[in-house]
């Protein structure tokens, strides 16, 4: 049998037929580095699977990825086969088209494209053979993405409840009185005073001027 | 201790034309609107201006506003001396008539030309037409009335003898009065009692500061004193020099300088409170007016009192009981006050003008989207 290369994430994620996986568990009594493939899948899905609550809105990914690139989000992005014509963005201006930028995926020229957003992909690009340098690249990537992304909301948290605590800023309690006072004399206007201003006996109080 | 109240302080100025009673009948707020007559409405309201700093008289005020359910009405007497100084006396119908307050100010050169520059705004703003023979308080009167559209905005009674207003009536969009001020009683002269001796007395008053910052023990017996909760400190503010500084002050805070509602900007002034900076802008249409003070900071609603939170067309503003209306709301990294006379809709306007931040929405989703955003506006550098 074959190395289970693609089967590898239908396989952790329980999608594969019952035959195929049968045959799949048989190929991992057998094939190290397919194990370790698998293993490495498996244990990428429970990290990410701990990191569930808070749910980023729509917005915070929006903002991520545009600070993710300086012309905005990122595209998909495309590995070059040797041999076939370079990828194109079907839609979309021509600069948003990124090339890959990470180490050669092949001696094994199994190569596929990894998709940025795809975290299980990316993981899933990992072939054995040579996959075992591809594996940590792709991994270093992803736990950059995570951490980076943890750093942010973490961030967020921390800023709004510095927002809310006005922290940085003075807090302000308007001196109303005083300032009522300022506007009637300022404006020659007349200053009823206030429905709940408190009363005095005159004996002791001063109303002085 | 307890510190002077803010009370009265109908003075003269922009109340001249912003100030003062009677109910218009509804017959009267519509009609073919007459002829525009600024030619003699205008000498005779820039005369009442000057007249109101610059006589000597004793009398005696009712001031009174109609807002839904919070209607007020007071009795103030007022001593006038021809070199400005103005003292006021509450004598509070809600208490009987017993003296609750005094106040007094001194009437400044800038403060008459604030009244001579919302003149000019109510002029632009509002048509004006001019009806001797009426009478006030026992005292020919003439009267100018002004009207947008067919609606009376306000009536303004001047005394023939004097020129000083002796009445005024301001209405609301519907031409229904929504404050008065009228005297009823009025002796021309000034006052027998010298500033400096008697209960009212003025003392040391410093030009357009009201006592109520340098309080003076002073004793009425058996009577009410209304008291503040204003600081015991003197407070200098600094006017613009110029039009082009009062402008440049306004926009230092980008904040406009004309209202959406017809207000324009009348007048900035510097000072403080509470040892913080606060800039006022005073805005007017002729017949109110508007101060909107700026500071420096982040609105602390939890220590405010008596305020009520609203959303006012998706602003978050804070307003205050008692009269002068008063708002407060959070604007960028600024916080605005907003203190008038005005109606309602013209106070919406206000705040729909300047910056305001809208309601802040409450929960975890809510708090990282914040403070998102303040990481990010200092990514930014903002």
């Amino acid at each position: 049998m074959t190395h289970l290369g693609e089967r590898i994430t239908p396989l952790v994620d329980g999608q594969l037929p019952a035959d195929a996986a049968e045959r799949a568990s048989m190929h991992l009594a057998s094939c190290r580095p397919c194990r370790d493939a698998v293993e490495a899948e498996r244990l990428m899905k429970s990290r990410l699977a701990t990191l569930g609550s808070p749910q980023p809105g729509e917005d915070l990914v929006r903002r991520l990825l545009h600070l993710a690139g300086p012309d905005g989000p990122l595209p998909p992005r495309v590995g070059h086969v040797p041999g076939t014509p370079r990828p194109r963005q079907v839609s979309g201006p021509a600069r948003s088209t990124r090339p890959v930028s990470g180490p050669p995926l092949a001696r094994t020229g199994s190569r596929r494209p990894a998709v940025a957003a795809g975290v299980s992909r990316a993981v899933a690009g990992h072939r054995p053979g040579a996959p075992a340098r591809l594996s940590r690249v792709s991994r270093a990537r992803v736990t950059v993405a995570v951490v980076g992304a943890m750093c942010l909301v973490g961030a967020g948290v921390a800023g709004g409840v510095v927002s809310a605590g006005a922290a940085g800023r003075p807090t302000v309690v308007p001196p109303v009185d005083t300032l009522v006072v300022q506007h009637s004399t300022s404006t020659g206007t007349l200053t009823f005073g206030d429905q709940n201003a408190e009363w005095e006996t005159g004996d002791t109080a001063g109303s002085g001027r | 201790m307890s510190r002077p109240r803010t009370l009265v302080g109908s003075a003269v100025p922009l109340v001249l034309l912003a100030g003062l009673v009677g109910l218009v009948p509804a017959s009267a707020a519509t009609g073919a609107p007459p002829e525009d007559d600024d030619a003699r409405a205008i000498p005779l309201l820039r005369r009442a201006v000057l007249a109101a700093s610059s006589l000597g008289y004793t009398g005696t005020q009712v001031l009174t506003s109609w807002r839904p359910g919070a209607d007020t009405a007071r009795l103030v007497h007022v001593e006038q001396w021809p070199d400005g100084r103005r003292v006021e006396t509450l004598r509070d119908a809600d208490v009987g008539g017993a003296s609750s307050g005094v106040r007094s100010i001194t009437l400044r050169p800038s403060d008459t030309d604030l009244s001579l520059r919302a003149l000019d705004v109510l002029a632009a703003a509002y048509h004006l037409s001019v009806a001797p023979g009426d009478r006030v308080a026992g005292r020919p009167a003439t009267l100018v009335t002004a009207r947008r559209g067919d609606v009376v905005a306000a009536r303004l009674w001047l005394d023939d003898a004097s020129g000083l207003l002796l009445r005024q009536e301001v209405n609301d969009a519907r031409g229904n009065v929504r404050r008065m001020f009228c005297f009823v009683d009025l002796r021309l002269g000034p006052p027998s009692e010298s500033p400096g001796s008697g209960s009212a007395s003025p003392g040391t008053s410093v030009s357009g500061a009201s006592d109520v910052s340098t309080p003076r023990p002073r004793t009425v017996s058996g009577a009410l004193v209304h008291v503040a909760r204003v600081p015991a400190q003197r407070t200098a503010w600094r006017g613009a020099a110029s039009p082009g500084e009062r402008q440049a002050w306004c926009d230092s805070v980008g904040c406009p300088g004309t209202l959406p509602t017809g207000y324009r900007l009348l007048d900035a002034r510097r000072g403080s409170a509470n040892g913080s900076p606060v800039l006022q802008l005073v805005y007017g249409d002729g017949l109110s007016s508007i101060s909107v003070f700026v500071q420096s900071g982040r609105l602390d609603p939890d220590h405010l009192t008596g305020f009520r939170a609203h959303t006012w067309d998706g602003a978050a503003v804070f307003v205050g009981e008692g009269w002068p209306t008063r708002l407060t709301w959070q604007g960028g990294s600024r916080v605005f006050t907003a203190v008038s006379d005005a109606a309602l809709t013209d106070l919406h306007g206000t705040v729909a003008a300047f910056p305001h931040d809208p309601p802040e929405a409450d929960g975890v989703v809510a708090t990282i989207g914040r403070g998102m955003r303040s990481v990010l506006e200092w990514l930014q550098g903002d």
